[in-house]
């Protein structure tokens, strides 16, 4: 280990051979930190340093890395989340999925700022990190277990000084569902971009660690000052107690009353996330459009009061016995709930559904069901599957199902009709064994698609092959560019124009436009100048919280309470302002974009399904008649990125600005 | 010999964040005390008091200086 380590993070990486079990230590340049921080950063670096270009997704060229972030124990809050990386077998292009729990400071207690493995193993294996180092062991009896159980029997087989962290896959992964994800902490998902396919193609059932090792920052005094200041601020943010769930709908109702603009402060949104975690969308999305409903084609119409009023998040705090924290975290959105009645005693809790689950199998699919919602989350959680694609994918054959382009014959006697709940689980427990009608819907509604016929497709929803989140761009057209332009599309927390709202970067980054009292929301649906800097903004200010580990939710508390640039500076010791941060965020978004078309991708098929986009327009509820040209908006964040405006490739002069020169990555590919 | 210090947590600082559970070497600390605030927040509670070595890496690790040794 270098002397003077003391910059939060370690300066190093383990790679893993899975072919042949062997392991080598490799050092991580303090410059590659600079100019793409940890975390995501660190693991695009990796990938595209060491992958070979058209490596097979589910091949042994691709690399899978676990990465923790940069600010990740250093005693900042909020900062405790990691990612798995690799290529996806879903896009084809880069991969990442995002999660929380207690993994991530386990990274970097383990000695390493990620843990990265290539090759494949024969027989099953799981890898297995003390201070003593790493050891490859076998697995061969987890195989087949879900994600619970197999926690539980790692548990009983390894004894450790610290309680192990563990990161697995479930059935789904174990078939390679290209919708399968990783888990961790009793069934908290890194869901997205088939990361657990990766995983289990690797025949690699578990990460488990249990290393104590010291996590150094440069000025840790500061650090917890910037802490506790935070800490202050969110302690005093609680909405009265007379507030319940059933005043959601109208503050929806409220919120879309009006076309202007009302930046409020974040800590309102931090008081609610406290009080109900995510679940506060879950009917105050359906009066505001937010929510999507029947396959992305209906609106609050469908999908009423009446039913939807199951949803009230009081209703599923009722079942809550814990609130759940993730390290670092306190705000505190997440919770364990007590299902052992509602599933007859098969299960006996769950994490408590996330807004995006409770959407995927509530309002999309028209199911007013709450109680299959708790089992089918711990199903999935269990198999290890992501529940905004088999949400969405299950929508997409109701509606083929309604057209009649499903029958019965084919669909192996199910029902499909919208709401049956009593069809949705069975199928949900389908998708997860890869067997009788949920075999064709495993690996996510694009391959669905294809598998049922290309008349079909028009109704699979999707950008670029990964399914969209529960949230419609219709309401907030940035979200839609994010969804389209991003190298791992589809995703809905790249940003949005409510978020950029909530954030008030302006106070930090003196070039970003602020968000006036009064300003016309409806600029926002025509791809003008303000929009691409905005949706620029968006992309780099996640990147940099992707790279420090930090939470989503703390970003939108806004970052004049949130400070992560001055976190950062005290951790490694480096004097950056804003706006030189902004620029590595920038660099980090190219380097994968630019890993995306090394890779063969057209950024331009990434466009998401133009439902989306209000073509044709809803003819009903709040999103009524919203449209906007989603062609020429992805245009437009392009030209702010940077990147060939035609055609979303990063430019020569782009890469150069941005020092790829400097990094022996010159051959990064340009338009 | 007297017995070493060990750590003893404020619940009126401490934010139930989970950094003193999640950096004990010895994963002596749980999260499980819930009586605390209107959120029913799991608080931190030292489960293994005779495993602990007195070794302070919690005090040092806590934000809030919510843990004295004592």
């Amino acid at each position: 280990m270098r002397g003077d380590f003391l910059k939060g993070y370690c300066g190093k990486i383990l790679m893993v051979d899975l072919s042949d079990s062997t392991f080598e230590e490799i050092e991580i340049p303090d410059m590659i930190y600079e100019h793409f921080l940890s975390g995501v950063g660190l693991g695009a670096y990796i990938l595209y340093k060491y992958l070979p270009q058209g490596a097979d997704p589910l091949g042994p060229d691709n690399i899978l890395g676990f990465v923790s972030g940069l600010l990740t124990g250093t005693g900042s809050f909020m900062t405790g989340r990691w990612l798995a990386v690799c290529k996806s077998p879903l896009t084809g292009g880069f991969g990442d999925a995002n999660c929380g729990g207690t993994f991530s400071p386990a990274i970097k207690q383990s000695g390493y700022d990620g843990i990265f493995l290539k090759g494949q193993s024969p027989t099953p294996k799981m890898l297995f990190i003390d201070n003593n180092g790493p050891q490859l062991l076998d697995a061969a009896d987890l195989w087949g277990l879900d994600t619970v159980e197999t926690e539980a029997a790692i548990n009983q087989k390894i004894t450790a000084n610290k309680k192990l962290a563990i990161a697995t896959i479930g059935p789904a992964g174990e078939h390679q569902s290209l919708i399968a994800g990783i888990s961790n902490d009793g069934g908290r998902m890194a869901a997205r971009s088939g990361v657990g396919a990766v995983m289990g193609s690797k025949k690699l059932k578990a990460v488990v660690l249990a290393g104590s090792k010291m996590i150094r920052s440069r000025d840790p005094q500061t650090i917890k000052t910037i802490s506790r200041d935070y800490a202050k601020k969110v302690k005093a943010s609680n909405l009265p107690p007379l507030a319940t769930g059933a005043m959601l709908p109208m503050m929806g109702k409220s919120m879309v009353a009006t076309d202007k603009a009302i930046p409020i402060d974040g800590m309102l949104s931090t008081a609610i996330i406290k009080k109900w975690g995510t679940g506060f969308t879950n009917t105050m999305g359906m009066t505001m459009g937010d929510t999507p409903v029947k396959n992305w084609k209906g609106s609050v119409a469908d999908f009423p009061y009446r039913k939807y009023r199951h949803m009230n998040p009081d209703q599923i705090q009722k079942h809550e016995t814990q609130k759940y924290h993730c390290y670092s975290c306190v705000i505190g959105c997440g919770g364990v709930c007590d299902i052992n009645g509602i599933s007859k005693g098969r299960f006996s809790h769950t994490h408590k559904p996330e807004y995006e689950t409770v959407a995927a199998f509530g309002s999309l699919l028209l199911n007013k069901d709450r109680d299959s919602i708790f089992i089918i989350n711990e199903l999935l959680n269990r198999g290890g599957m992501d529940s905004i694609s088999a949400g969405n994918t299950i929508a997409f054959a109701m509606e083929c199902y309604e057209k009649d382009w499903l029958s019965p014959e084919v669909t192996g006697g199910l029902e499909l009709t919208w709401g049956n709940a009593e069809a949705i689980v069975t199928l949900v427990e389908q998708m997860i064994a890869g067997v009788d009608f949920g075999a064709i819907l495993q690996h996510g509604v694009k391959k669905a698609s294809e598998i049922l016929g290309i008349e079909s497709a028009p109704l699979a929803i999707h950008a670029g092959g990964q399914e969209p989140g529960m949230h419609d761009p219709r309401l907030d057209p940035i979200l839609g560019i994010h969804y389209s332009c991003d190298p791992t599309p589809g995703r809905h927390t790249i940003g949005a124009g409510s978020y950029y709202t909530y954030m008030r970067i302006w106070e930090d980054v003196t070039w970003a436009p602020k968000v006036k009292l009064g300003e016309d929301k409806n600029n926002e649906y025509e791809a003008t100048n303000q929009v691409g800097l905005k949706s620029m903004i968006n992309v780099c200010i996640k990147q940099i919280l992707d790279g420090s580990g930090g939470c989503f939710f703390a970003l939108v508390s806004g970052l004049n309470h949130f400070k992560i640039f001055d976190y950062l500076n005290a951790a490694t010791g480096w004097q950056k302002t804003p706006n030189e941060y902004m620029t590595i965020g920038l660099r980090m978004q190219t380097l994968r974009q630019a890993f995306n078309v090394r890779e063969g991708i057209n950024p331009r098929d990434f466009k998401m399904n133009e439902r989306l986009s209000g073509n044709p327009p809803l003819k009903e509820g709040p999103l009524k008649g919203k449209h906007f040209n989603i062609d020429e908006m992805m245009s437009i964040h392009y030209q702010f990125m940077g990147w060939d405006k035609k055609t979303g490739i990063p430019t020569k002069t782009a890469l150069s600005d941005l020092g790829f020169c400097d990094l022996e990555m010159e051959g990064a590919t340009h338009g | 010999m007297a017995d070493k210090k060990k750590p003893v947590i404020d619940y009126e600082l401490c934010m139930a964040c989970g950094i003193c559970s999640g950096d004990c070497p010895l994963s002596c600390i749980a999260l499980r005390k819930t009586d605390i605030d209107r959120y029913q927040k799991a608080y931190p509670v030292l489960d293994e008091y005779y495993r602990c070595t007195g070794c302070t890496r919690c005090a040092k690790a806590c934000p809030m200086e919510a843990i004295r040794m004592m």
